[in-house]
């Protein structure tokens, strides 16, 4: 088996849905727009030399339908030689994709892959233009399956007993961990701007041409509270405690990390950066999605052969303050390493870009650290959990 | 002036911004303006605050929130030489003379040679706002006094200066009465013209009767809301709308300004009022004056009343009065009045007396300001929500009676009632008391051919059958059905066309709760299912019968009532229509054909390759949520009215016409095709599957009760066609039979005759 390395990695910023600076960017331009910069970034490598382009997408449809995996790697490798494939696992998929790469890579059925997730929430809805739940299913009073992820949330906080207040003091942190994190510049060295011209109208309803450069993280509030916090309404259950303000903001954004064998390393003279020791899945009930985490994190450490202990950092995906405290809680992590640059709550989560976003956030945070072991881990939609566990090199 | 498109409105207080949104529901673009924000903010930042409040009123001063793109705001500073390109300029700054005066000088200005100006002044006179005006000015000046909340108080005082030119002022009144719905009334340039006159003397007079009796704020407020004829407001709730300070300030006015009123005392604003205004207890704008509005634990709002003996204030008091019953069983208003003086003891001599001072007082009043005594009936009726002006209670008591009255105050009786020597003010004819809603089809024309309990049938006149409603609430009954049956076999035989139009403020509310709620208790199925059935064929007759059928809506047309006008050909409604299937409600489903009727329109509606479920979403969560339309507009967007056929009048009183001019244009030159029934296409398990994920989320979220969901998923199984594996073509009557069975079905839950039963009980929904 041969050693699957990340090399490099880079991400878009990441944009507010509906309103934010990507909002009328296709997923496939400003996936395609790291693909390039990679390139660029790598001149020694040719782009046939690149076996796979592995895209997550938690809604591929519309824009971002018909294999859109392709169509980045058409436009971003200018060249129709190296095929692509889009992944789905929800809120995973970006994760996956770095998963199923290095999987191929130690198999040794590639040297060269270019794995992440891109996502565009400002132009596809959660659950998509035409969501079609199984009748069957229905009737047999499994409806529940298709609750949306609030509810999960709701069940979640009900469940584990996760107090309204408890979830506004950790979405508060999450912001002031993130309002920090980008003053001190932590997320310079990965974010890869994003530049372009967009056609728009001025006053006088006349066209004209507008340039952007989109570079900075748009979601964090510096001027969050509590108090504004606690003001929030719930939103998806009356009487219920999961609001706007505790729950992920939903975004859009792109994160993409050249996966490469040790043949290829040597060849190209590139320093690998690390590696995926662990990664695992597992399915738990679907009304208490954000759970999954928990037994994913217990069999990726069991498979590594880590003890808790041994991890320095911790990403874990803040899909809801919720379920983020009620897996801190039933895992018993270390909640001091987890997230300490703030998490989706604050940061935003384009839902297929996410893990692989998430990967890159961690070793870049470990990098500064000098330290070596860090996890990934998120709850995914319809009731699973992935943890991945990465080692320094 | 040939067209009004372009209306400027200075000044974007309550009134202006309100005022503006009419002219937008007229279709005028309009521009809104008022001082520019101060300390450097941005300019228009005034004006964007002051029309937010008037947007985020309920209920809303625009027929649908989209018509606020036609109001353009700005600032005066800036924007005033805009005005050039208005053909009316309305003027509704603050009360202040010399403010309007400067604001006129700057008007004419900017102002495009013939446009019209006018002011919303509520009581300053016309020559002193023209003093310094130019002579061209005057030709083109009026008062236009509008009563708040516009869209809804349909009185407008106008008061034309001598010099505005005829035609300029028929247009004026032609288009306020047409295109904005008002009830125009001429105004005497005399202070607070005739509605804040009477309605301010009539108010203070109440306040200063009601002392005398040793009444309670409640007891004051029942005895003159409702079982009076009056808004449910009455009288101190009025004045905490009204605002304390504004009252004070008005009463002080008139009676500084009317030195002649014999009664003008009344005007001074009393003790209490002065105390409430030291405390800074304005009423509603402060948040308590005579009522203090509570939210209690669960989110209700309960109004605490003044005690007047300790200024504290009281949790609400349910007021029983022996009489109560008897008096509210009374429907008709009309026949109420003389009950009301014939009451014994206390409350008798206390609605002796209120009725004594009203009478003589506005008795008084003609010609002093109105030479027209209907005008003052026509502005209390529309400007203050009388059901009677006073004169037409007059009527109702009888002309002795109200003499009668007069002398045991010991008041002076205008010479002119005198002279009347026992006869009525209104002939008999027009002794519907010139209802605002009264069609205007020349009455002598309408013949009534048949007729039983719930409903008639009448000629109209050009061939046009009608069938009037006039069951209690016209509430839809066999009767009813039984009616319209007969009118399709008459039209179809020797009429050119059928209307289903009747008087009442509310179109009907929908089917005869009460019987079915008998049936349902008693497990008498067969005759639910009877009725259902007649219904729903009588509905499908008017679709498909050879002659056009025009339902002409108004007010409340809830349940079976929006079922009927969703199979009319055209339905003509007036502006204030309020309609929706509203069976979830009362523990149904829209079993009139209504649920058949949505399936088919969302069909003929989608595109191609469309997503088709997100229209019946759409349409399902209307009807689960049981949502009315608060304007005929909306009707539009809820899908119960259709643009493309559908229309509506602003002008009740044109609404006969128009529908029967719409019904006479369908057979010109005999050029009527009737529908011809089609196959309808359902969707069976896949969108079942779709809407009941949907349910399973509301449920699991708390929005809706297990029984909701249980009725949401019959609706679900009815919209799909049942549960069939793949799209299939259906016919009209194989949905109806599943409309029916649902309906059946939930009728033999408690929970659905609960729900009825609390309805007819309360008038509110149940949620079980």
């Amino acid at each position: 088996m041969q050693t699957a390395y990340i090399v490099k990695g880079c991400r878009t910023a990441i944009a507010k849905a509906k309103k934010g600076a990507l909002r009328a960017i296709r997923t496939d331009d400003f996936s395609a727009a790291l693909l390039r910069h990679l390139l660029k970034q790598t001149p020694q490598l040719d782009p046939s030399q690149i076996d796979d382009v592995m895209v997550g997408c938690a809604m591929p449809e519309g824009v971002q339908g018909l294999n859109m995996a392709r169509f980045i790697a058409l436009m971003g490798l200018e060249s129709h030689l190296t095929a692509a494939v889009t992944v789905n696992r929800y809120c995973a998929s970006g994760i996956e994709t770095i998963a199923m790469a290095s999987a191929k890579i130690q198999a040794g059925m590639a040297d060269c892959i270019i794995a992440g997730g891109a996502e565009s929430m400002s132009q596809i809805p959660m659950g998509g233009y035409a969501p079609a739940p199984n009748y069957q299913l229905t009737q047999n009073g499994k409806a529940s399956y298709y609750w949306n992820m609030g509810l999960t949330a709701e069940a979640v906080a009900c469940k584990f007993n996760i107090s309204r207040a408890a979830q506004d003091e950790f979405a508060y942190q999450s912001h002031k961990k993130a309002i920090k994190a980008i003053r001190e510049g932590k997320f310079k060295a990965s974010i890869t701007p994003i530049t372009g011209e967009q056609i728009v109208l001025n006053d006088q309803e006349q066209q004209i041409a507008q340039s952007f450069c989109f570079d900075e993280e748009e979601c964090p509030r510096a001027d969050t509270s509590l108090e504004a916090l606690a003001k929030l309404k719930p939103i998806f259950q009356q009487g219920g405690t999961v609001t706007a303000g505790n729950a992920s903001q939903m975004s859009d954004g792109a994160a993409f990390v050249f996966v490469m064998s040790e043949r290829m390393v040597k060849q190209l003279n590139l320093k690998p950066m690390a590696r995926l020791i662990a990664y695992e899945t597992a399915g738990v009930a679907p009304e208490i999605m954000g759970i999954g985490p928990v037994e994913a994190i217990a069999k990726a450490l069991k498979k590594s052969g880590l003890k808790m202990q041994a991890l320095d950092l911790i990403e874990l995906n803040e899909a809801f303050a919720a379920q983020s405290l009620a897996v801190i809680k039933q895992a018993k992590l270390n909640p001091e390493i987890i997230n300490v640059n703030g998490g989706a709550i604050a940061l935003g989560h384009p839902l297929g870009c996410t893990g692989a976003k998430l990967t890159i956030q961690l070793l870049d945070e470990l990098r500064l650290r000098g330290r070596r072991y860090g996890m990934v881990s998120l709850c995914v939609g319809t009731g699973q959990g992935v943890a991945g566990i990465f080692e320094m090199l | 002036m040939q067209r009004l498109t372009k209306v400027a409105v200075i000044g974007a207080g309550v009134m202006g911004s309100r005022i503006a949104c009419q002219f937008a529901n007229a279709g005028c673009t309009v521009l809104l303006l008022d001082l520019p924000s101060k300390g450097g903010l941005p300019k228009n930042q005034n004006v964007h605050q002051l029309f937010q409040k008037t947007c985020d009123a309920k209920p809303s001063a625009l027929y649908a929130s989209s018509f606020s793109d036609r109001i353009t705001l700005g600032n005066t500073e800036d924007d005033l030489p805009n005005i050039a390109t208005c053909q009316w300029i309305l003027e509704a700054v603050s009360e202040d003379l010399s403010i309007k005066k400067k604001l006129f000088s700057q008007i004419n200005r900017y102002r495009a040679k013939d446009a019209l100006v006018t002011s919303n002044t509520s009581g300053i006179p016309i020559d002193q706002l023209l003093a310094e005006s130019t002579d061209d000015f005057k030709a083109h000046f009026a008062i236009t006094h509008f009563f708040n909340p516009p869209r809804y108080l349909r009185l407008l005082e106008v008061v034309p200066s001598p010099a505005l030119k005829r035609d300029s002022l028929d247009f004026l009144v032609n288009f306020a009465t047409f295109n904005l719905g008002k009830e125009v009334v001429f105004a005497k340039n005399i202070p607070a013209f005739i509605g804040n006159r009477i309605g301010i003397f009539s108010l203070m007079s109440t306040l200063a009767i009601a002392q005398d009796f040793h009444l309670s704020i409640p007891e004051i407020d029942y005895l003159t809301g409702e079982l009076m004829g009056r808004p449910k407001s009455a009288t101190f709730r009025t004045a905490d709308l009204v605002g304390l300070d504004i009252l004070c300030h008005l009463g002080q006015y008139l009676y500084d300004a009317c030195p002649k009123d014999k009664v003008r005392s009344f005007f001074k604003p009393p003790a209490i009022l002065a105390k409430l205004l030291s405390k800074q207890w304005l009423g509603n704008k402060t948040g308590q004056g005579f009522y203090q509005k509570r939210m209690t634990q669960d989110g209700t709002k309960q109004f605490y009343h003044l005690d007047l003996n300790d200024f504290t204030y009281q949790p609400p008091q349910k007021i029983t009065m022996p009489f109560a019953q008897e008096l509210e069983g009374i429907r008709d208003v009309k026949a109420r009045y003389l009950k009301l003086l014939e009451l014994p003891h206390k409350i008798g001599a206390f609605y002796q007396k209120l009725f004594a001072y009203l009478l003589a007082y506005v008795a008084a009043k003609v010609p002093e300001i109105t030479d027209d005594f209907k005008s003052i009936d026509k502005a209390m009726r529309t400007g203050f929500g009388w059901e009677h002006g006073p004169f037409e209670i007059w009527d109702c008591i009888g002309w002795q009676r109200g003499i009668d009255l007069i002398k045991q105050e010991k008041l002076p009786l205008a010479a002119w009632v005198r002279d009347l020597k026992g006869e009525r003010f209104y002939p008999i004819l027009e002794s519907e008391f010139n209802n605002p809603n009264a069609p205007s089809i020349d009455k002598v024309k309408i013949k009534t051919l048949w007729s039983n309990q719930e409903a008639s049938i009448q000629e109209v006149g050009d061939g046009v059958l009608n069938v009037r409603f006039h069951s209690f609430l016209n509430c839809i009954g066999l009767g009813t059905i039984e009616a319209l049956n007969r009118a399709v076999d008459m039209a179809t035989d020797s009429y050119k066309g059928l209307l289903i139009a009747n008087e009442a403020s509310h179109f009907s509310i929908g089917v005869n709760l009460k019987l079915g709620h008998e049936w349902a208790t008693d497990k008498n199925f067969k005759a639910l299912e009877n009725a259902t059935l007649q219904l729903q064929k009588v509905l499908m007759r008017l679709r498909y019968c050879p002659v056009p059928v025009v339902v002409a809506p108004r007010g409340m047309t809830f349940g079976g009532a929006c079922e009927l006008s969703m199979h009319a050909d055209r339905v003509v409604a007036t502006a204030e229509t309020y309609t929706g299937l509203v069976e979830f409600g009362v523990g149904l489903i829209p079993a009139g054909a209504g649920t058949k009727e949505m399936v088919q329109r969302i069909g003929e509606d989608a595109p191609k390759k469309d997503f088709i479920f997100n229209r019946f979403e759409r349409a399902f969560t209307n009807i689960a949520m049981g949502k009315v339309s608060t304007s005929a507009e909306e009707a539009f967007e809820l899908g119960y009215h259709r643009r493309y056929k559908d229309s509506y009048v602003v002008a009740p009183q044109t609404q006969w016409q128009q529908a029967k001019q719409t019904l006479l244009e369908m057979v010109a030159f005999k050029s009527y095709i009737p529908p011809v029934e089609q196959p309808i296409k359902v969707w069976g398990q896949s969108l079942i599957g779709f809407l009941e994920a949907g349910i399973e989320g509301m449920f699991a979220g708390k929005y809706i009760t297990a029984y909701d969901g249980l009725m949401a998923r019959k609706l679900a199984y009815v919209m799909a066609g049942g549960n069939l594996s793949s799209p299939t073509m259906v016919s009209a009557d194989y949905l109806l039979d599943l409309e029916r069975e649902a309906v059946l079905s939930l009728l033999g839950h408690q929970q659905t005759v609960d729900r009825i039963g609390y309805m007819l009980k309360t008038g509110k929904p149940l949620r079980n």
